[in-house]
């Protein structure tokens, strides 16, 4: 995985673990690796996993069985939340760079709405 | 901490490589010695026993110097000054197996010799006890006749070392070839002061073997004389070890 | 979290040269940390201080709770300790001696890291690659089982392939407990393996910061930080 040098690499691990629920890539309930193990395969600092994983932990998006290991939740409720929030980020930074053009909340709507029509038809040919 | 013992012994197996390679060449020249003698048919078994006698000698004095900066090399080596010992440990783990290996060298030569002496050996008309005698003393003193080499080696060399930390670097190279000087004029001094001794042994070694008392007084002087050098052991050991224990750092 | 390491008022001088002066540092235990500086800085310096290998010193260097050399070379593992080996030997042959002289040597942990490295024992050392000769200098330092490990410019010089392999073996072999402090000039391979980074500069530690404390205050890549500390001096040059 490539990680921007600039940021924080435990916030950086969190996103990626979260768009790996989002995608289900990692299924509610299901198990994640153990700590050594995403350190070597992100190459990264296992005390950096930990950081993450007991955030995510704090956050209720995983769930940490003694002796067993860490499990994505199955509460649907924080899921459903955990991708309104991750979406929201997303749709938040969209308003935000495009308020910083003047844009109003109006015309955003149009711009968005004929951007998703020309991909579409992008996607058809 | 590591075991002293268990140090001694994979020191002294690493110093065995170097026994082995001196021991091999001294082995492969009297093969190509005797098969010269024998192609221009003058082999001639005093000649041979002589000539033996002499790669022995020159393989025991490149052992001795290769030893001697072996010893010398260890003290600024991180790959043993990092060893888990104290200072004084690893000191007689360094000249104890020097000592062993040296000693195995020793008796590996006297086999080669002996053997390729068996003809002019058989005229020797001695007491077997008394050669033995000669045998042990011999090697006591050939022991302690190395280890004062190395021990004296060695005091110049922590000398030096300790001494370099005092100057700026250009300066190294002057204080090197000072030391040099120094040290050859101190081994001058030494040397003048065993010379009465190590004079009556060869005196005595090279005498006719008549009378009954001559064997016993060689090995009386080779003692005495291995007793001297003992001393002056351990008199140097004692500044070798706060050198090395305060002033001498790996490079 | 408790220090394995603490350092106070370090001094240390070599032919008349003053190479660290009053030098304070700590090492938390169970992390990884990246000592940076420029050539000739002092890194090595203050490695071969910590293991022990240089005992004329003023001021406390205390690796748990020892602060004498000779204990300390009990609870540290120095990648130059494989300096003076014979390289015309097989690295099993060279393995053979740390076993023999290191009681906390693990042999089987140093079977299992040559295979995660694909080193073949029956080679000779100098036989092998520069990147090579190295995952096994890293091999052997990391098969003793000590507090501490110092490892001197691993990635000096070593081709890409083997510096990943490298950062793999102290990722997954470094025992939860130990801590690993690295010496490199450009920080930018290590970045993301760091807990923390010390800098060495003015023969003392200038700087002793969390990794990710630094990208959130200063939104700086680690380089980009470690620079910043020598910008005023390039353009003096």
């Amino acid at each position: 995985m490539k990680f921007d040098d600039k940021v924080p690499i435990y916030y950086q691990i969190k996103q990626y673990i979260y768009r790996e629920i989002i995608i289900e890539h990692l299924k509610p309930g299901q198990q994640i690796p153990a700590v050594r193990q995403l350190a070597v395969t992100l190459t990264v600092n296992v005390n950096t996993i930990q950081r993450a994983l007991s955030e995510l932990i704090d956050e209720d998006v995983l769930v940490s069985k003694r002796g067993k290991g860490n499990f994505v939740t199955e509460d649907t409720e924080v899921l459903k939340n955990l991708k309104k929030r991750t979406v929201e980020e997303q749709v938040s930074n969209l308003y935000d760079n495009l308020t910083a053009l003047r844009i109003s909340p109006d015309k955003m709507l149009t711009y968005l709405e004929n951007y998703i029509n020309s991909r579409k038809e992008a996607n058809h040919d | 901490m590591t075991n002293t013992s268990v140090l001694i012994k994979t020191l002294f197996k690493e110093k065995n490589t170097t026994v082995h390679k001196i021991i091999g060449l001294h082995v492969l020249t009297l093969l190509i010695t005797l098969i010269a003698m024998i192609l221009e048919n003058e082999f001639n078994s005093i000649n041979f026993a002589n000539l033996s006698l002499v790669y022995g000698g020159i393989g025991a004095s490149t052992l001795f110097i290769r030893f001697a900066l072996r010893i010398e090399k260890m003290w600024t080596s991180n790959t043993y000054r990092l060893i888990p010992v104290s200072e004084s440990r690893l000191y007689a783990a360094n000249f104890l197996s020097a000592v062993a290996s040296f000693v195995y060298f020793l008796i590996l030569e006297v086999i080669i010799i002996g053997v390729s002496s068996i003809k002019p050996l058989s005229t020797v008309k001695l007491p077997t006890h008394i050669l033995l005698g000669y045998f042990v003393c011999g090697l006591i003193f050939m022991i302690m006749l190395v280890l004062t080499g190395w021990t004296f080696n060695c005091l110049a060399h922590l000398i030096e070392n300790t001494i370099s930390n005092f100057l700026p670097d250009k300066w190294q190279g002057l204080l090197q070839s000072l030391l040099y000087v120094a040290t050859f004029i101190l081994l001058l001094i030494i040397l003048s002061v065993l010379n009465n001794p190590i004079g009556t042994i060869i005196n005595k070694l090279f005498s006719p073997l008549y009378s009954a008392s001559t064997p016993l007084n060689i090995i009386f002087t080779l003692l005495m004389t291995s007793v001297f050098m003992l001393l002056w052991t351990v008199v140097l050991t004692i500044p070798n070890l706060y050198l090395l224990k305060h002033w001498v750092e790996t490079e | 979290m408790t220090d394995i390491l603490t350092i106070k008022n370090l001094s240390y001088k070599r032919n008349l040269t003053n190479i660290l002066n009053q030098l304070n540092c700590s090492l938390p235990t169970g992390s990884i940390v990246g000592l940076l500086g420029e050539n000739g800085a002092g890194k090595t310096t203050l490695m071969r201080l910590i293991s022990g290998a240089a005992n004329h010193y003023r001021g406390e260097i205390k690796v748990s709770s020892e602060t004498s050399p000779s204990d300390r070379k009990q609870l540290v593992s120095f990648s130059h300790q494989v300096d003076d080996v014979n390289r015309s030997d097989r690295l099993e042959k060279i393995a053979h001696f740390y076993e023999a002289v290191y009681p906390d040597f693990s042999t089987n942990k140093f079977q299992r890291l040559s295979e995660f490295l694909n080193l073949d024992l029956s080679r000779h050392l100098n036989d092998l690659s520069k990147g090579n000769q190295m995952k096994f200098i890293i091999a052997i330092t990391l098969s003793r089982q000590v507090k501490l490990y110092l490892l001197d410019e691993p990635f000096d010089g070593i081709d890409s392939m083997s510096r990943k392999k490298i950062i793999a073996s102290i990722l997954q072999w470094k025992p939860e407990d130990a801590t690993i402090l690295i010496s490199d000039h450009h920080v930018d391979d290590i970045a993301n393996i760091l807990d923390g980074i010390l800098i060495v500069k003015d023969k003392r530690i200038i700087v002793s910061k969390n990794a990710d404390k630094i990208r959130e205050d200063y939104g700086q890549s680690i380089e980009d930080f470690f620079e910043s500390f020598y910008k005023g001096e390039d353009q003096n040059d």
